[in-house]
């Protein structure tokens, strides 16, 4: 009776340790589970948008997306979408235009506006970039440009922005044919952060 | 009094059904961990092959090899830059998608839907046969525009961004001309839906 009496103690001691290690896997597993899920269904949306952006998109990838408000300047002021470009391809490709769905006008720069003044652009048109100029990239090339578009990431004093989204359209050329467009599958999206 | 050893059937049946549920568990967590993996794997190894395949016939094919490859969705036609490695003058006296035979022009952004001079006997060398020729020199390039071909639902994938097909390129010798050669497709050649 003695020896079974042993037995039992060891067997309750094991399956208790036991319970404990699974109830702290279960614990751990559901804190992992509740971080991941944690995100919103927009951060979520955004994320794939940026994968696909910067992995999957060719030959023009964009690397990075942020965008930017001026609340503190006056009502009315455009926002900011600044976007870095890399030529995936192997061969050099000349931007010359780009467009965004729901955005007449709209003009492009090399260096982001902190006030939300305009400064000097690139040399912008109708469709973004003069294409007399156009945005030259080498293999491999990285190029940061600052759009601001009429509507996007633009501060209003009763609903100031929090997010942007807008198709995106590139128009290039590369040594061989002229006036090709990409369009994303996805769109270019991000949150409109007050600038500094 | 229920005797010792009912008592310790029941123990042991409710620890199997413990273990039970915990194997089960966590066969449900390695099955889902697999899943994410593979979903993951197989995006990035589509990627992959497409690079490489876009490095192949952008220098490793001979003798031509493809700088460019279009397909423009609003006129369902091929742009193919062609350049030649060989050392002599060639002539493509043929040009295959997915062993369909497409007659092909010169490019020339001047012209509507960017149709220069037409290289063969016909518009339409997919129901009529046709003979092709386009001259070009060692180390030079050729933009060619294509024949319609299918449409952008038929080529362009799902998410209308791109594919890839077989390429065969027919060929001779200007100063040999009884006799032709085949550059055909080691790999499949990808392309940008425009």
């Amino acid at each position: 009776m003695a020896r079974i009496s042993s037995e039992k103690k060891a067997q309750t001691s094991v399956e208790y340790l036991v319970i404990l290690g699974v109830i702290l896997v279960i614990a751990l597993i559901a804190i992992g589970l509740s971080i991941f899920f944690g995100q919103t269904q927009g951060d979520a949306v955004m994320q794939e948008t940026r994968t696909y952006w910067s992995a999957q998109a060719f030959p023009i990838k964009i690397m990075d997306m942020q965008g930017y408000t001026y609340p503190d300047a006056s009502a009315g002021t455009l926002g900011e979408i600044g976007l870095v470009l890399e030529n995936d391809d192997s061969k050099p490709l000349n931007i010359t235009g780009l467009a965004l769905d729901g955005e007449s006008t709209f003009n492009v720069y090399s260096t982001h506006s902190v006030s939300g003044s305009l400064g000097t652009a690139i040399s912008g048109d109708s469709s973004g970039i003069n294409p007399a100029y156009g945005i030259k990239l080498s293999p491999g090339d990285q190029y940061t440009i600052y759009l601001r578009p009429g509507t996007a990431c633009k501060y209003s004093s009763g609903n100031p922005p929090t997010t942007f989204s807008r198709n995106l359209t590139i128009t290039y050329k590369s040594r061989y044919f002229s006036g090709i467009t990409f369009k994303g599958v996805k769109p270019i999206m991000g949150k409109c952060n007050p600038s500094s | 009094m229920r005797p010792i050893g009912s008592r310790r059937s029941g123990r042991l049946s409710g620890q199997a059904t413990i273990e039970y549920i915990l194997v089960l568990a966590m066969s449900i967590i390695i099955v889902l961990i697999g899943i994410g993996l593979y979903s993951y794997l197989v995006d990035s190894g589509q990627e992959l092959q497409n690079s490489q395949l876009r490095l192949y016939w952008s220098q490793q094919a001979r003798p031509f090899i493809i700088d460019d490859s279009l397909y423009e969705t609003s006129n369902h036609r091929f742009y193919l830059a062609i350049s030649s490695l060989a050392d002599e003058e060639l002539n493509i006296s043929g040009i295959m998608l997915n062993n369909t035979p497409l007659s092909f022009y010169l490019y020339d952004d001047t012209q509507p839907d960017n149709l220069g001079a037409l290289k063969c006997t016909s518009v339409d060398c997919t129901s009529t046969p046709c003979a092709c020729s386009a001259r070009i020199r060692p180390g030079a390039a050729v933009s060619l525009v294509t024949q319609s071909y299918l449409s952008p639902e038929e080529l362009c994938g799902s998410n209308g961004q791109g594919g890839k097909l077989m390429l065969l390129i027919t060929y001779d010798r200007p100063n040999d001309l009884d006799i032709n050669y085949t550059q055909t497709s080691l790999a499949p050649l990808p392309f940008v839906c425009t």
